[in-house]
């Protein structure tokens, strides 16, 4: 550390005051009026500072006014409507909340202006005149663009049968499972190996977890967990013959679904099973989570996707989506929409938030889709066989200027693609075939701006360690897995099952055993006959009462009821009754009937 | 001897005559004679024997005063005496100990009161303020006190007035020479402005004075008003007051029937208690005081009679309901007269299936505050009622005879105490002179035994003061015909001071808790059911766009560019995709073999199935309940009774995925979740869609910016360290409000300011 200030030198010895310790301190120029200030110090609560008459040094010195934000910019941060002051009970909170309402709209304010920090541009391949995107080839593309993206297209030629892959969530690591055992860990982007080997066992599926040191390969039987080495962490053995996984990063949750149909949910934080049943859907195949509520989507083979939750053991929804087998599903990373294939060439994309019986698009294809795949910015990606091809928006499918349907990129691999992955935060599309791995340029399909605290590709071990306790610390209990990640802001309302079997309840109510110790008297005071008098009094007391409240529920239940069936019969009842008219005389007459 | 009885001394005599008929009543005690001034009297010195006082010679009062000044030349004198002994008021005996108390006590209360409301403006301030920063923040001003500053120069003095000054001094200086004094007289002076500064100032004694006096004042006018109204007699004032008392309790009882039902219920139950309480006191019977009373008079007075048979028949009626619904709990009762008003039918029991015909006149009735139905029904039998009190009348008169021989005979027994206690009572009209001659033998014995007595009977009329409060009315009353209906009016003040009569057990409950709490819970749930329902209705419904109307997109997959390009991968693959691949042709065809039919079928089904709702019947009928009549009832009437027995616990409920032919949503969520999850509105919000604004944004750091973040969790107490937290003084009351710093601060100002112009605007 250098020093701040040099020792004083003897002409600063003027400004140096000795004090009466003999040392010397540096003393502060002071104002004058303070200098010859003797006198004592008054606390006095000032007024409005008095205007001075000087006229301001104005427009130079001003501060420059800040920037107004668009309206559409505050509306993408906005939280939606805040609280109505007439909502508010006393005046108090009423202060409060209004308070609150103008913090929460100065952060609103803040984020907004944030955006001018997001300065990468997400760009798309234009064709020119009289061309297509979807004639591209990938070399021509990698022929155009700079040295560092051309790096990122690449393809292995590996030998270990039908491959997985996984992506890091910071896209910054890949992860390779070839069927007949192989497992390659790298980092991508520098093409800096982490592990390779052989697990000499079929391998159905890898999963990074939540640090890309740490990943899951569902092997023949078990679930084993190595690390960025290759070094074998664990050996779950309650998870047997999984077919697929998949990582709720922000639950720490591993899901597997295995070939018995059973669903299960592995905390990596604590390491135990929160959920694992029977889903009775069989073979599980076809398994997603779904980013924006951490629900499992499985995809069964009657065309039905079914939503579950690792504490409940029923499906939280189902959609019939297809009239045959589901061949792929998909959901979107920002969990606003299902994207599923059938055998019947069809490819629907769903409201998976509104959860509405018809699609919002549907693809018509000449075979069924094989793969699917959404990326950051809603490009689809879909493979039948060798064959792939990429959309630029998942709704309305083309390629970019002309909707003329024609896809944005194609490619024809040399193998069937067994997997699919857009790399989060780059242009990449990573494709996992029988013969190895491919790694496809698609302009615009990343994100361009990341939040470094979220997911940082260029993140050092110590960023990452951090963030891993922050994550932690953040972790959300699987329980609140629901459907409505927004749920939890509510109120509980029972729902009508709870509320039946409430009233239902009512009429087998038995009043309650009473125990009660009456409080021990001296000699003299209250014998035992007494005490066990009072104590019968007591008793019948509450017997009586108890007896009376559920009576008046029941009366209250049973009135609620007969309610909506005299008014079903008063409507019938009250028909009205046609104004009479003078000339009604002139209708015909209904025949009465006689009395007798 | 002679010479003995010519030395005859008159005086000496007469005195000898005096001390012996003296001698008769022997009261020597004197009346003490004060020659000294003492501070106190001994009270051995006061006697009180009427006798004694009968012979003292008279204090000499005012009037003997103005009488001899009268005569004599001071005529003037004593007009004034006389003057000031007629204008000016004794002074009222001051009030009870407690009253007057309690009437300081509340004056002061309101004293206090008012000056502690000065300080609310400032305490709603602190507690409303988001941030409170101790100590106090407040700015520092230099301001120059040191004895070479220049002090502000006050006054002008001339030349002439400054030399005025230094003889002045100059002469003082001198006379103290002179007498030797040698004190400093500036040490005095600041001794005396200390002294000063400790006394209150002249203002403030003042002040201190004039709040004294008012409070006085205050108090006087009080205690008289009390005086007032305690003292008032009239029956009619109370009558009324009680009347008005009523009035104020049905008006209260209508507003809280609009506001609060609940607490209208309550308030009803309280009256019809006071009523039953009434009904079982004897306050209609014939054994009252007043009563007893009246049962003398009856004999002569053909109205007093009718009164008095009025007052039985009332008694009866209170009784006669009582044993109507001896059976039942008092509860019971309450409960069938609301659920009769209700109109609403009991499917337990089988017999309310019948109607009785003979209520439907009292139903139609029955609108009116329960409460009113005993008054609406004896106003329609008072007919009736006529006719049975002359029967009661009859009864009535035997058994007033007898009773009157009775008292005929009491008198002769020569019990003081019971002359005592009925002495009024007795028909001794006649008979008074005899006690009376008798009396001045047995003068002194009464006295002494009236001594004996007072204590016990003191002891017995602290204890029946509250009944005779009670019962003042009824006692005191005169035999107006016309008040005996206004006392029956009274029955309506339901008010009395009567203590309860139940068993009160004081032994703490050590109950078994839990065990009534879980079954109480169930009761709780269905009284929040209906609660939620209201609830759900004042949600707003989420459905912003409704899915119906999207139209989904359609397009095919299309290989070949529409230009007819080149296109190398197309033409790769031309052969595959023109001839269809065989391979894919024959995957086709397998899947569209094993495409259900029945898988859209299928999955309602399920769905259906999943979705239903259990158990939501429950039959109301008891095996053997109702067929009364026997093995040969017909099955079809059993069947449309169980069938109307039948209670439908399901209402017909909207589920979410309703018209969704391809979606179930399990409406059933996870128990566990609902844990987290808030059961009712809390607090501050009254609706649902408030509350979960208010939560609709986290105040973390990761989802909001830092600026942000920090202003939503500034702490609520900002101290210090090492430094004292003065409390506030008075000069809180009156500071300016400080300069806002904070940019929300500002920002609600600014949006305050700008409603304000447009509000101007408005009115403009």
């Amino acid at each position: 550390m250098g020093r701040k200030r040099p020792s004083a030198r003897y002409f600063d010895r003027g400004a140096a005051v000795k004090t009466e310790d003999g040392e010397e301190k540096p003393s502060k120029p002071k104002r004058r009026q303070q200098k010859s200030f003797t006198g004592d110090f008054l606390k006095i609560q000032s007024q409005e500072k008095r205007k001075t008459l000087k006229p301001k040094r104005h427009e130079a010195t001003e501060k420059p006014k800040k920037q107004k934000i668009p309206q559409e910019l505050l509306e993408k941060y906005s939280r939606g409507a805040g609280v109505d002051a007439i909502g508010v009970k006393t005046r108090h909170f009423k202060e409060k909340q209004k308070r609150k309402e103008v913090y929460v709209e100065y952060a609103t304010e803040q984020a907004a202006r944030t955006e001018l920090l997001l300065q990468e541009i997400p760009g798309q391949l234009e064709a020119d005149e009289g061309e297509t995107t979807a004639e591209y080839r990938q070399a021509e593309i990698v022929a155009n663009v700079d040295l560092q993206s051309a790096a990122k297209h690449f393809t292995l030629k590996l030998d270990f049968g039908p491959y997985t892959m996984r992506y890091t969530k910071n896209g910054r690591h890949l992860l390779l499972g070839g069927r007949r055992g192989h497992v390659a860990a790298f980092d991508w982007v520098t093409k800096r190996l982490h592990c390779e080997f052989n697990v000499m066992e079929t391998v159905a599926d890898v999963q990074w977890l939540h640090v890309p040191t740490m990943y899951a390969v569902a092997q023949k039987e078990w679930v084993y967990f190595y690390d960025k080495k290759g070094i074998e962490l664990h050996c779950v053995k309650r998870l047997t013959r999984v077919n697929r996984l998949d990582f709720l990063p922000y639950h720490f949750l591993l899901a597997a679904g295995n070939s018995a149909g059973y669903a299960s949910w592995l905390d990596v934080s604590i390491g135990e099973l929160v959920g694992n049943f029977n889903t009775g859907l069989g073979d599980i195949r076809h398994m997603r989570h779904n980013p924006g509520n951490g629900v499992l989507c499985i995809g069964g083979g009657k065309g039905v996707v079914s939503m579950w939750s690792p504490k409940v053991r029923e499906p939280l929804a189902k959609l019939l989506c297809h009239p045959t087998a589901i061949t792929a599903l998909t959901v979107d990373p920002k969990g606003v929409h299902l994207v599923t294939a059938g055998l019947d060439r069809l490819v629907k994309v769903w409201d998976v938030r509104q959860l509405s019986d018809k699609p919002l698009a549907i693809f018509n294809l000449r075979l069924p889709a094989n793969e699917l795949e959404v990326s950051q910015r809603g490009m689809l990606a879909l493979s039948q066989g060798t064959y792939l091809e990429t959309y630029t928006d998942v709704l309305l499918g083309g390629g970019t200027g002309r909707k003329n349907k024609l896809p944005y990129l194609r490619q024809r691999c040399d193998a069937f693609v067994n997997e699919m992955r857009f790399c989060p935060y780059e242009d990449v599309l990573g494709v996992a075939t029988g013969s190895g791995f491919q790694s496809l340029l698609v302009p615009g399909c990343g994100e361009p701006n990341y939040d470094a605290l979220e997911d940082n590709p260029f993140e050092t071990s110590k960023q990452r360690r951090e963030h891993e306790v922050h994550a932690l610390l953040e972790k959300i209990p699987p329980e609140l897995i629901t459907l409505d990640p927004h749920e939890i802001t509510g109120v509980d309302v029972p729902t009508l099952q709870e509320k039946i079997d409430a009233k239902r309840q009512l009429f087998y109510l038995k009043p309650p055993r009473i125990n009660m110790n009456p409080r021990h008297k001296m000699k003299g005071r209250g014998g035992s006959a007494k005490a066990a008098r009072n104590k019968q009094i007591v008793k019948d007391q509450q017997r009586k009462e108890f007896i009376a409240e559920v009576r008046k529920a029941k009366k209250d239940v049973i009135a609620n009821h007969a309610e909506g069936g005299e008014e079903t019969a008063g409507e019938k009842v009250k028909k009205p009754k046609a104004m009479r008219s003078v000339l009604d005389r002139f209708k015909p007459q209904k025949k009465q009937k006689s009395t007798n | 001897m002679s010479d003995d009885e010519e030395q005859y001394d008159p005086i000496a005599h007469k005195k000898l005559l005096q001390s012996i008929s003296n001698l008769g009543n022997v009261q020597h005690i004197r009346k003490s004679t004060r020659d000294e001034r003492q501070p106190e009297q001994n009270e051995f010195q006061l006697f009180k024997s009427a006798k004694a006082t009968e012979h003292a010679p008279k204090a000499v009062g005012v009037n003997d005063l103005v009488q001899i000044l009268r005569t004599s030349k001071h005529i003037e004198t004593g007009k004034k005496l006389k003057n000031v002994h007629n204008t000016k008021k004794v002074l009222q005996k001051p009030l009870e100990k407690p009253v007057a108390d309690r009437i300081k006590r509340t004056i002061g209360y309101e004293g206090v009161k008012k000056k502690l409301a000065r300080w609310d403006a400032v305490v709603a301030k602190q507690r409303s303020a988001e941030t409170q920063i101790f100590p106090i923040p407040s700015e520092t001003v230099y301001v120059n006190t040191a004895a070479h500053a220049n002090a502000i120069k006050t006054s002008i003095k001339s030349e002439l007035g400054k030399e005025l000054q230094a003889s002045i001094k100059k002469l003082n200086d001198l006379r103290k020479a002179q007498i030797g004094d040698n004190t400093d007289e500036q040490e005095l002076a600041q001794l005396e402005e200390k002294l000063l500064a400790q006394k209150a100032t002249r203002d403030e004694l003042h002040a201190r004075r004039r709040e004294l006096a008012y409070l006085r004042m205050r108090e006087s006018q009080k205690s008289a008003k009390a005086r007032m109204q305690n003292k008032i007699k009239s029956k009619k004032y109370h009558k009324l007051l009680k009347r008005q008392k009523v009035l104020e309790q049905v008006k209260q009882f209508e507003i809280l029937k609009k506001t609060n039902p609940e607490a209208a219920l309550e308030k009803l139950n309280a009256l019809e208690k006071s009523r039953l309480l009434e009904r079982a006191s004897l306050r209609h019977k014939n054994t009252g005081t007043w009563a007893k009373n009246l049962q003398m008079r009856a004999k002569y007075d053909k109205e007093v009679r009718k009164d008095l048979a009025e007052q039985l028949a009332v008694s009866r009626q209170l009784t006669e309901k009582k044993v109507d619904t001896d059976s039942e709990d008092e509860n019971q009762t309450t409960d069938k007269i609301e659920t009769s008003a209700e109109g609403s039918f009991d499917p337990f029991n089988p017999w309310m299936t019948v109607k009785p015909t003979e209520n439907d006149e009292s139903k139609a009735k029955e609108d009116d505050v329960s409460w009113r139905k005993y008054w609406t029904e004896r106003n329609e039998n008072e007919k009736r009622l006529a006719e049975h009190s002359a029967q009661v009348e009859e009864v009535k008169r035997k058994k007033r005879q007898q009773t009157t021989q009775a008292i005929k005979e009491l008198p002769k027994k020569k019990k003081p105490r019971i002359i005592m206690e009925n002495g009024w009572q007795v028909e001794e009209v006649e008979e008074p002179d005899k006690a009376t001659t008798k009396s001045k033998t047995l003068d002194e014995i009464f006295d002494a035994q009236q001594d004996n007595l007072h204590n016990q009977i003191n002891h017995k009329l602290d204890k029946l003061k509250k009944q005779a409060a009670l019962l003042k009315g009824v006692t005191k009353k005169s035999k107006k015909p016309k008040i005996k209906h206004d006392a029956l009016k009274n029955l309506k003040d339901l008010t009395f001071k009567k203590t309860k009569q139940r068993v009160e057990i004081d032994e703490p409950l050590n109950q078994d808790e839990v065990a009534s709490k879980q079954a109480l819970t169930a009761i709780e749930a269905v009284n929040d059911l209906q609660k939620s329902k209201e609830e759900k209705k004042s949600t707003p419904e989420v459905a912003d766009i409704d899915p119906d109307k999207i139209v989904s997109v359609t397009w095919k997959q299309k290989l070949r560019l529409t230009n007819g390009m080149n296109d190398a991968l197309a033409d790769d693959d031309a052969a595959e995709f023109d001839e269809v691949d065989p391979k894919a042709e024959r995957q086709m065809l397998i899947s569209e073999a094993f495409e259900d039919d029945d898988i859209v079928a299928d999955f309602n089904k399920d769905k259906q199935d999943d979705s239903e709702v259990k158990n939501n019947e429950l039959q109301l009928a008891m095996p053997g309940w109702g067929c009364w009549g026997g093995a040969g009832i017909s099955q079809k009437a059993l069947e449309r009774r169980n069938k109307r027995l039948l209670l439908k616990l399901a209402e017909p409920e909207k589920r979410r995925d309703d018209n969704k032919d391809n979606v179930y949503i399990n409406e059933a969520s996870n128990k566990q979740a609902r844990g987290h999850r808030v059961s009712s509105i809390p607090f501050p919000f009254k609706s649902l869609a408030d509350y979960e604004a208010s939560i609709r944004t986290p105040i973390g750091r990761d989802f909001v910016p830092e600026t942000a973040f920090r202003m939503l969790t500034r702490p609520a107490v900002i101290t210090r360290k090492g430094q004292v937290i003065e409390p506030m003084d008075e000069s809180e009351l009156v500071k300016p409000d400080r300069r806002l710093r904070h940019v929300v601060d500002k920002r609600i100002r600014r949006q305050e300011e700008q409603a304000q112009k447009a509000r101007l605007l408005l009115v403009d």
